[in-house]
C-alpha cells in the first residue's frame, strides 16, 4: 500500500542524480523490515516513472534479510521464520532465540535506499574523476 | 552513447526526514510537544481526541487533521474551540494515504504554534504508510480497536514498533466479541516490549481520563517552563 509513495520518492531521488539523463536501470536495497511487497513496488514504480527520467527503466530490488542483535547476550537472529522468509507480515520472533530477551536492536533489515542507477551518457567517455563530478548531486 | 553506473546509496526517504527535522526544530523553538496519532480507518482517533480535549485544564492544545478528503474531522474538533487546521491529501498522486513531513510543513502557518503547548497531528487512517513517514513528532500514539482482532501487532509490526502508547479502544464491545485481550497484549509486547497501553472506550468514556492525563503529563514533562 505504501509502495506508491516509495516509488514516487525513488523517482524523485533518481531525478536529482540523473540530471536529465535517461535511467535504464535503478537498483534499490530493500530491508525485510520495511514491509515492501516487491511486485507492488515494481508496478508502482512503472506508474511513477511515466514522464520522468525513469520511464521504461528496470527496477532491480535487492532484498536485505532482517537481522536482530540481542542487547543482553549479543547473539543475532533473523526474525522471519524460514518458511515465511518472503512474507514480511510474519516477522514475529522479536524475542532472542538464545536467551529469550526482548531487548534488541535492528542490525540489518531497515534499509530502503537507492543503491545505484545506470544512465545513458551522450558524448565522450570521460575519465572516472570527471564522470563523478558530473554526477554529483545538487 | 554509452551507459554510466552512478553510485547513489541514499535513503529513499531522506528528503522527508530532512523536512521532518526542520519541522521538529520549529516545534522545539516554539516549545510545543507534538503527537502523531495513527490508526486504521474507523478505530476512533477523532472520537478519542474529542473526548480527551473536552477538558484540557489550562493546557493549550492545537490539532492538525489529515484526511484524504473533506473536513468532517476538523469540524468536529473545531466544535471544541481548539485551533485546528485541515490537510487534505487528495491533490497528491491519487490521494496520499498518509501525511508526510512536507504536507505538515505547509499547514504549520495555519496554527498559532507559539501559543500552543501540545499539537496533535491526526494522521490518515492506515496501518502501513504513516509508519514510514516522520512528520517531526516527539511521540507516536496508536489507536487499535478491539474489533480489529488481536493479531494486528503481528501483521503490522512496523507501525506497532514505532509508537510509545497504544490506546486499545471500543472495550465496551468486549462482551460481544471473541477478542482475547491477553493475547493482544502479548502480541503487542512481542513486537514492542517497551510500549505503554491504555484500555479505553470513546463511547462510554471509560479510560478517557487516563488517556487525557497521559497527554497532559507528556506536554508538561516536555515543556516544564510551560511558556506562561
Amino acid at each position: 500500500m505504501h509502495e506508491l509513495s516509495l516509488a514516487i520518492a525513488i523517482v524523485e531521488l533518481v531525478e536529482r542524480y540523473a540530471r536529465g539523463r535517461a535511467a535504464s536501470v535503478v537498483t534499490v536495497r530493500v530491508g525485510a523490515m520495511r514491509q515492501v511487497v516487491p511486485r507492488s513496488l515494481a508496478f508502482q514504480f512503472e506508474l511513477a516513472a511515466r514522464g520522468s527520467v525513469c520511464e521504461g527503466a528496470t527496477l532491480v530490488q535487492e532484498p536485505i534479510p532482517a537481522l536482530l542483535r540481542c542487547n543482553d547476550c549479543g547473539s543475532e537472529w533473523d526474525p522471519a521464520p524460514p518458511s515465511a522468509a518472503t512474507r514480511v507480515e510474519l516477522l514475529v520472533s522479536f524475542r532472542c532465540t538464545a536467551c529469550g530477551s526482548t531487548r534488541f536492536e535492528v542490525a540489518r533489515g531497515e534499509e530502503l535506499e537507492v543503491d545505484s542507477i545506470e544512465v545513458a551518457e551522450a558524448g565522450l567517455d570521460l575519465p572516472t574523476s570527471e564522470r563523478e563530478r558530473c554526477i554529483a548531486p545538487r | 552513447m554509452h551507459r554510466t553506473k552512478v553510485r547513489i546509496a541514499e535513503d529513499v526517504l531522506d528528503a522527508n526526514t530532512t523536512i521532518a527535522r526542520a519541522n521538529r526544530e520549529e516545534f522545539d523553538r516554539d516549545g510545543v510537544t507534538v503527537v502523531n496519532l495513527m490508526s486504521a480507518p474507523g478505530a476512533g482517533k477523532t472520537s478519542l481526541l474529542e473526548r480527551a480535549l473536552q477538558r484540557t485544564d489550562d493546557l493549550r492544545v492545537g490539532v492538525l487533521e489529515g484526511d484524504v478528503q473533506g473536513s468532517l474531522d476538523a469540524d468536529r474538533v473545531a466544535a471544541l474551540h481548539v485551533p485546528v487546521a485541515q490537510i487534505n491529501t487528495d491533490p497528491g498522486f491519487g490521494g496520499e494515504c498518509h501525511l508526510d513531513a512536507n504536507m505538515v510543513r505547509a499547514a504549520l502557518g495555519e496554527l498559532p504554534l507559539a501559543e500552543l503547548d501540545l499539537l496533535v497531528i491526526e494522521n490518515v487512517g492506515n496501518l502501513v504508510c504513516p509508519a514510514e513517514f516522520q512528520v517531526g513528532e516527539d511521540v507516536r500514539v496508536m489507536v487499535s480497536a478491539v474489533t480489529e482482532g488481536e493479531d494486528k501487532p503481528l501483521k503490522y509490526p512496523l507501525m506497532f514498533r514505532t509508537c510509545e502508547l497504544v490506546l486499545v479502544n471500543k472495550i465496551d464491545l468486549l462482551p460481544h466479541l471473541e477478542f482475547d485481550l491477553d493475547r493482544f497484549l502479548a502480541n503487542l509486547r512481542a513486537v514492542n516490549p517497551e510500549v505503554e497501553h491504555r484500555l479505553v472506550s470513546a463511547r462510554t468514556g471509560e479510560g478517557v481520563d487516563a488517556w487525557r492525563r497521559w497527554l497532559l503529563d507528556l506536554a508538561s514533562v516536555a515543556d516544564p517552563a510551560a511558556k506562561r
